[in-house]
């Protein structure tokens, strides 16, 4: 199973629309994907029409029921989408307090990694959608994945909240003695803005190749297929959203994991 | 977990090596909490906690790792009983859930002369964190009436199911909740903040559905609907003047219109067995 994260430290960079934008393209080619929504505010498990507090069971049993945790429970707490083969494990607004109630606790950054570990041969994707604040539930979708996909918005106050995120890359790197695999991803391009081409620019210049060569463009098409409850591929296949995260995967896939 | 403990580069990495760790040991020496059938760790195996307690005031430390005896031998002898006593309200807390309001009265005068002669600062840096720069606020709603709650302040969520009410109980008393073996004292909110309001036609229409646990406590207060959380800036909040007046309302959240609860009051006017009215 291939894990990647999208994770940045500053909300409303298009970590969501990233998240759902690409599992529906894979599940669409057929493969088998799961969806981990680890931000309390729930909105990649509202995206699908989920009530997350309406759930019995959330990625929050996750973290309590560590010690003893099966894989016949954790496929339990997993709810179908619409979409053929696409699951989503749903967060709830109780990750809020995961911090004050178990993030002093040695290991608990492992916690979800050992989870997708049960379920390894059940799906060949896991996305991980991440919370804009680095606590528990950052540290373990970072630990968790193969790849982190950082979404940034073209815009100089973005670029700023950029240097955090690096900053904590570099930090669980040394903690893990491992080199994290991350790729920047420029998103709400708006090639008719001075402002989104010099926040290119500037992440070319800083970033290098860890940008990818692309961009998402803005795009009120994400939106629509967000009301409409559906994955953007499905809702509005010939967008040029749609199109630019197409472009993503196939330069992921030649990535590697 | 305080700003300043991640602004120093080598605690946050201390911080990540710990809950990266891949041997979580897991002591059988049990708590004296209410969770005394699972296994804890002990702050003594424990990285992160240990690392916790190096930021935290010393007063909080001593508190948490060294056994009452050794406390009463290093402090001055005015101070020693007002430090017993607040370990006692502590463990009480964990052990029973309910008490009889005489008890509580008893218990909670000792905690709050023992928060006085604790230096101010602390307490209020430590209680009230959110006071401070941006913080987040989780919004519910009760009979229309819309209340926050710093997100630091919330110790939980969780589903209402059957409550048992209790005999010679205030009327707020909506009864105990058990959850996993913990025993939750449910506060019937619209009860509790608007008795006045509550007449038979409101309290026919009211379908709480979730309990907002407040800090530590085992308080919670029943609402009907989570609104959603949101990053709040001090300007947002016109904070509490006058330090008599309703103690359990940290201030007003100015675009809604809403009160932001102090949840350090709110526990203790709950332990008294008063409402927001005899507050």
């Amino acid at each position: 199973m291939i894990v990647w994260t999208i994770a940045n430290q500053k909300g409303g960079v298009g970590k969501t629309t990233t998240t759902v934008t690409l599992a529906g393209i894979l599940a669409e080619q057929g493969k088998r994907v799961l969806l981990i929504d680890t931000d309390p505010h729930a909105s990649l498990t509202y995206y699908f029409g989920i009530d997350s507090e309406d759930l019995d069971n959330s990625v929050f049993d996750l973290f309590v029921h560590r010690q003893n945790l099966t894989k016949e429970q954790l496929l339990q707490t997993l709810c179908p989408t619409s979409m053929d083969n696409l699951d989503i494990l749903p967060a709830t607004m109780a990750l809020a307090t995961l911090d004050r109630r178990m993030g002093n606790q040695s290991g608990m950054g492992l916690v979800l990694k050992k989870s997708l570990n049960l379920l390894a041969d059940e799906y060949d994707y896991a996305l991980i959608d991440c919370p804009p604040v680095l606590g528990v539930l950052m540290v373990n979708a970072l630990a968790a994945c193969n790849r982190i996909l950082i979404p940034v918005q073209t815009e100089f106050l973005a670029l700023k909240g950029l240097d955090r995120m690096m900053r904590t890359l570099y930090l669980m790197g040394r903690s893990q003695k491992k080199e994290y695999k991350y790729t920047i991803i420029p998103t709400m391009f708006d090639k008719r803005t001075k402002a989104s081409l010099e926040a290119y620019k500037e992440l070319k210049k800083l970033y290098v190749d860890k940008v990818w060569s692309n961009v998402i463009p803005v795009d009120t098409k994400f939106r629509d297929a967000s009301l409409a409850q559906s994955v953007p591929s499905v809702y509005t296949p010939k967008s040029r959203g749609v199109f630019a995260y197409q472009n993503l995967l196939t330069f992921l896939s030649q990535a590697g994991s | 977990m305080t700003k300043g403990s991640f602004a120093n580069e080598e605690i946050m990495e201390e911080y990540l090596d710990a809950l990266l760790s891949e041997d979580e040991v897991v002591s059988t020496q049990s708590k004296p909490t209410i969770e005394t059938s699972k296994p804890v760790l002990t702050t003594q195996d424990n990285p992160v906690e240990r690392l916790l307690d190096q930021v935290k005031p010393e007063v909080f430390k001593e508190q948490a790792t060294k056994p009452v005896t050794d406390i009463i031998e290093k402090t001055v002898p005015t101070v020693q009983a007002e430090v017993t006593e607040t370990h006692a309200v502590k463990l009480n807390i964990s052990q029973e859930a309910v008490y009889s309001t005489a008890d509580l009265s008893t218990q909670i005068k000792a905690d709050k002369k023992s928060a006085e002669s604790t230096p101010g600062s602390i307490i209020e840096s430590a209680a009230k964190g959110y006071q401070q720069g941006e913080f987040q606020a989780l919004f519910f709603e009760v009979a229309g009436l819309l209340l926050a709650v710093p997100l630091t302040e919330l110790g939980g969520i969780h589903n209402l199911t059957e409550t048992s009410p209790l005999f010679g109980k205030p009327n707020w008393f909506k009864g105990v909740m058990l959850n996993r073996d913990e025993k939750i004292n449910v506060v019937d909110s619209a009860q509790w903040v608007m008795p006045e309001k509550c007449q038979p036609e409101l309290v026919n229409t009211l379908s709480y559905k979730y309990i907002i646990m407040l800090g530590e406590s085992n308080w919670g207060l029943a609402c009907e609907k989570l609104v959603n959380t949101v990053t709040l800036k001090q300007e947002d909040i016109k904070w509490r003047a006058a330090a008599g007046k309703r103690p359990w309302l940290a201030g007003l959240v100015k675009e809604k219109m809403c009160a932001l609860l102090d949840v350090e009051q709110l526990i203790t006017l709950l332990n008294k067995g008063l409402d927001s009215q005899d507050s």
